[in-house]
């Protein structure tokens, strides 16, 4: 029996020597990241993916458990917690927003950044009154580069689709133009600030193919990333 | 416009008690869940290319936990069988959306798989081992070998009994044993 559980012991160390896992060492930035945008309820980055529901262990470390007394002793909850930075994503001193706060949507469209580029055939009212709605419609915890983050995520993908329109109609001023904004789009200060690593590079590579009128590439990104704002969708 | 439970405006505190529920429940939820995250998205890390997708697919699991949870089960070794159920849908909806990828997931997954390519020669033997298994077997070996499942757990995780997993494990470990030269012991 002695020998039977030495030879387990051989397999067993040889099947983990196969262990794909040993090659991977786990980012806990993009850990508790990865847990805090778990229930989005829209189609966002896969990476960055911002509207968020409690983050389990994030909203641990807020210590919400120890709050929530008191916020039933409140009748007036706000969306703005007070609470900054470092519990949900190291080196992001943002703060983070409750969307149980009565004044959520107000808050959330406050953080709308006016210098975000648009196609000119988007109507910039509808986008941004869209892209507030969906963000104020999930419920949980967010940071406010979060929210910023989604902004320039809906912003990016109407030049997505400004650049498929484009390409369709095989004008190729116009595709080069939204091909560059995209260019550009990579390098948006809450999309940069977010990068967990190799989002930016991914958004370069959209970039570099619809410079280079890789429509496949495109597609997949908007398929994958996009259609959650009606009025980002250029025809 | 707003779907949480407290409403616009002022609101009483009667009115807030159901979203105190809610944020009580899921902070209890979160702090079941939380010795899960890593083992989960090792899960992944062990089946997915590029690894960097791992992240997404914990947190697609982690919307389906949060979404089913009331269906989770008390005792917390069963919670982590149902939780890696849970995740093995979400990596095999993974793999139905890889197919449909394009060039560009094409090329990351090249520059990914060439950056992981097993070039241990042990490793090489075990993972032809494994791969002489049938699929469901291979995965009932590791997910106990490498993600730490007992064999009922991994049972559950592949719809099995309790029973059936424990003759189905045994059995390939007699085969990878062969496969790997070892001297086949008197288990099973």
């Amino acid at each position: 029996m002695r020998a039977s559980v030495a030879h387990d012991d051989e397999l067993d160390v040889l099947l983990r020597s196969a262990d794909p896992s040993r090659s991977f060492t786990t980012d806990h930035r993009r850990l508790t990241a990865a847990v805090a945008s778990a229930g989005s309820a829209t189609r966002v980055p896969r990476r960055v993916r911002s509207r968020v529901w409690v983050a389990l262990a994030v909203a641990a470390a807020l210590g919400l458990g120890a709050t929530a007394p008191a916020v039933a002793d409140h009748i007036l909850v706000l969306s703005r917690t007070g609470q900054f930075g470092t519990a949900g994503t190291e080196g992001d001193s943002s703060e983070w927003l409750t969307s149980e706060g009565s004044d959520f949507a107000e808050v959330v469209d406050a953080t709308y950044p006016e210098w975000l580029p648009l196609p000119p055939a988007v109507d910039a009212n509808a986008f941004r009154r869209e892209t507030v709605e969906l963000l104020s419609a999930s419920s949980g915890y967010e940071q406010v580069s979060g929210v910023e983050v989604s902004f320039e995520h809906q912003a990016r993908c109407a030049w997505v689709y400004e650049w498929l329109a484009a390409d369709t109609v095989a004008d190729t001023q116009r595709a080069t133009a939204a091909a560059a904004m995209l260019q550009e789009s990579a390098h948006w200060p809450a999309t940069v600030a977010s990068d967990g690593g190799g989002f930016v590079d991914h958004l370069l590579d959209v970039a570099n193919a619809a410079a280079t009128g890789d429509r496949t590439v495109v597609e997949y990104q908007e398929q994958s990333e996009c259609g959650a704002i009606p009025s980002a969708r250029v025809e | 416009m707003r779907r949480n439970s407290l409403g616009p405006g002022r609101v009483s505190t009667a009115e807030s008690a159901p979203a105190l529920t809610v944020a009580v429940d899921r902070v209890a939820f979160g702090i079941r869940l939380e010795p899960l995250m890593e083992p989960l998205l090792k899960y992944f890390a062990r089946r997915v290319l590029p690894r960097d997708d791992s992240y997404d697919c914990l947190s697609e699991t982690l919307t389906v936990l949060w979404t089913k949870r009331r269906a989770a089960p008390a005792d917390d070794t069963e919670l982590r069988a149902w939780s890696f159920g849970i995740a093995k849908n979400v990596l095999r909806n993974h793999e139905r959306a890889a197919r449909r990828r394009t060039r560009l997931a094409e090329k990351t997954r090249e520059s990914t798989e060439n950056a992981t390519a097993v070039n241990d020669e042990r490793a090489s033997r075990a993972v032809t081992a494994l791969d002489s298994l049938t699929p469901r077997d291979r995965e009932l070996v590791t997910l106990i070998v490498w993600d730490g499942l007992g064999v009922a757990e991994a049972g559950a995780v592949l719809g099995l009994s309790a029973p059936t997993a424990r003759t189905r494990y045994s059995r390939a470990r007699a085969v990878l044993r062969r496969a790997l030269d070892l001297p086949v012991s008197q288990e099973g």
